[in-house]
């Protein structure tokens, strides 16, 4: 499905952000830039892909535009205000907003924590009431096929599938317009990473979701994203709707990485 | 249930551990050269058969087995042994040395540890802003200078100012003392001890806390936190501090054990009357009962710490728990 011209949820304009890398030895400083001039745009209620090869930058893109690690410089607009601009107290009141799904979610919970406890916290700091708050977390957790018994267990005795559905109703406590899967689906067997991927897709209308996919596996986010970005030293190569990037891949870092994923699961490219 | 189990488990190593501990203390002073009596042969006035005599009472030249033995006799009384040098039961000198060990050592551990956690955590929570910088290098700065410096550098001080005292535990006169001159006076002695104990072990402490509260605040659950804008004070307190106290707890236990053998030190050097003094008193005169009565009492404690420390995670964590259920 093709995008409709909608208004940008969040645009991210010539963002940079590098690290300093030191030699073990001699200790010399050098600089590698991870996004250099990244400049895109996230519709509103869009699925967009942003695959690369491993240090493409894909990751530091995921955690610049939510904010967890502020790019160096550049804009990035999202609901009327440069997020890059904003002080401290103001970032926090929209961070909210901008939710992040990381690859592995057996450590993306406080384990002393149970699944519960794990999905109140980000509701506390909105000032909502005990009950309040455990009637949307149970609700939640049943929307994501957790069932109400298990919500007092701690969060490290469910199984990998379960924490990756709890991950998702805690990300969504708080209404969120964004939601980052940062390689979440890497290293799930095909039958969990279909479940997830229904999930999500479920959830996107009902909840007014807009994702953004961080992936190396082109032809997996080829199957249900509606543009794609491909990154490639830290800069973005070729962006386009899914079914461009796919029939006609123009820079050959695509290329590549349409050969391997035919490579590795037998898939094919679809026939022009 | 469970926890009873382990108690009892615990307990029972620990007796073990004693007796081991014990037996070679035995073995080791056998074989260093002289016993108590070695000194008094050069004195002209005493004659050899009067020292004879002496080696019979107090059974010198019986076989190694049958002093243990007799030792052992003397613990199940409750004595350990007699002190050449007191000449009396080593328990009860035990007992009144080793609670101003205690009192000392406790309050050394403490303190250090209500300062260290604190700063631990500000070094972790800013390691590349001026916090954490200076608190690197302080606490390096601290933990190269050796202890029996510290304790000087402490003693100057005291001279210097005479705001402390340089040694000792009371002031004569302290029976006639009020209830506010006692703890005044017990501070004017007390201070200097504790704050040498607690400079001498807070780095270490500090730098624990920091690399466990490091490696914390790097995992995702804590990004996860950040960004649904938990307030940074509850990030590191709530969420970060209790997930990396567990290797803390168990450095607390073996802290124990470690300020217990600086006190030692500082002890001796501000003159504290505890276990150190005894301790080298009983060395130079080679007061064998004492010695082994000190050295097992320092392995008790140092038992006790770790034992406390195991008592405490087996309550915080749930997941120790279930392991030793299994």
């Amino acid at each position: 499905m093709a995008a409709e011209p909608v208004a940008p949820l969040i645009e991210a304009r010539r963002l940079r952000k590098s690290f300093v890398k030191r030699h073990p030895l001699r200790g010399n400083a050098q600089a590698v830039a991870a996004l250099d001039e990244v400049t895109f745009t996230v519709s509103s209620g869009s699925i967009v892909g942003v695959v690369g090869e491993s240090g493409s930058g894909k990751s530091t893109l995921a955690r610049a535009i939510t904010m967890l690690q502020p790019p160096d410089s550049g804009e990035l607009w999202f609901a009327g205000s440069d997020l890059c601009r904003l002080g401290p107290g103001a970032l926090r009141r929209v961070r909210p907003q901008l939710q992040v799904l990381f690859q592995d979610s057996a450590t993306a919970f406080n384990p002393g924590f149970t699944a519960l406890e794990a999905g109140e916290e980000p509701l506390r700091l909105q000032g909502m009431d005990k009950v309040a708050r455990r009637s949307r977390v149970l609700e939640l957790f049943r929307q994501v096929g957790i069932a109400e018994a298990a919500a007092q267990r701690s969060v490290h005795s469910f199984s990998g599938g379960q924490k990756q559905r709890l991950a998702i109703a805690r990300a969504l406590t708080v209404s969120p317009k964004l939601l980052v899967l940062d390689e979440t689906f890497s290293g799930q067997d095909l039958s969990l990473r279909a479940q997830i991927v229904n999930l999500l897709l479920d959830l996107r209308p009902e909840k007014g979701l807009t994702y953004v996919v961080i992936s190396h596996d082109l032809a997996f986010v080829g199957q249900f994203c509606d543009e794609i970005v491909v990154m490639h030293r830290g800069r973005i190569v070729e962006s386009g709707t899914a079914s461009q990037v796919l029939r006609a891949p123009q820079h050959e870092q695509t290329q590549a990485l349409l050969r391997s994923a035919s490579l590795l699961t037998g898939w094919s490219r679809p026939a022009s | 249930m469970i926890a009873l189990r382990f108690l009892v488990r615990r307990a029972f190593h620990a007796i073990l551990l004693l007796f081991a501990v014990s037996l070679l203390t035995f073995l080791f002073l056998q074989l260093a050269p002289g016993d108590f009596l070695s000194e008094m042969k050069l004195n002209p006035q005493i004659s050899p058969e009067t020292i004879a005599a002496l080696r019979q009472q107090y059974g010198l030249d019986d076989p190694l087995p049958v002093r243990y033995a007799r030792w052992l006799q003397s613990v199940a009384r409750g004595e350990f042994g007699h002190s050449f040098a007191y000449n009396r039961p080593v328990a009860p000198l035990l007992w009144e040395r080793g609670r101003n060990t205690l009192m000392l050592t406790v309050a050394a551990m403490g303190l250090t540890w209500l300062v260290a956690v604190p700063l631990g955590v500000w070094s972790a929570a800013r390691p590349k802003r001026w916090p954490g910088r200076t608190i690197s290098a302080g606490t390096v700065a601290l933990h190269s200078l050796p202890d029996l410096l510290i304790a000087l550098l402490l003693l100057m001080l005291a001279v210097r100012t005479r705001w402390f005292a340089t040694g000792g535990m009371l002031s004569l006169g302290f029976e006639e003392m009020t209830l506010g001159e006692r703890v005044k006076d017990l501070l004017y002695h007390f201070t200097l001890p504790v704050v040498a104990l607690v400079l001498g072990n807070l780095p270490v402490v500090v730098r624990h806390v920091h690399a466990a509260m490091a490696e914390t605040l790097e995992a995702p659950f804590i990004r996860v936190l950040r960004a649904h804008g938990v307030p940074e004070w509850r990030v590191l307190l709530r969420h970060a501090l209790p997930v990396s106290a567990n290797p803390l707890l168990s450095l607390f236990g073996v802290s124990f054990g470690v300020l217990l053998s600086q006190s030692l030190i500082v002890e001796v050097v501000m003159t504290w009357p505890g276990l150190g003094p005894l301790l080298l008193e009983a060395v130079f005169s080679r007061d064998v009962y004492v010695l082994i009565g000190v050295v097992l009492a320092s392995t008790l404690l140092l038992v006790l710490g770790t034992l406390i420390a195991d008592c405490i995670l087996l309550w915080t964590d749930p997941r120790i728990r279930r392991e030793s259920a299994a």
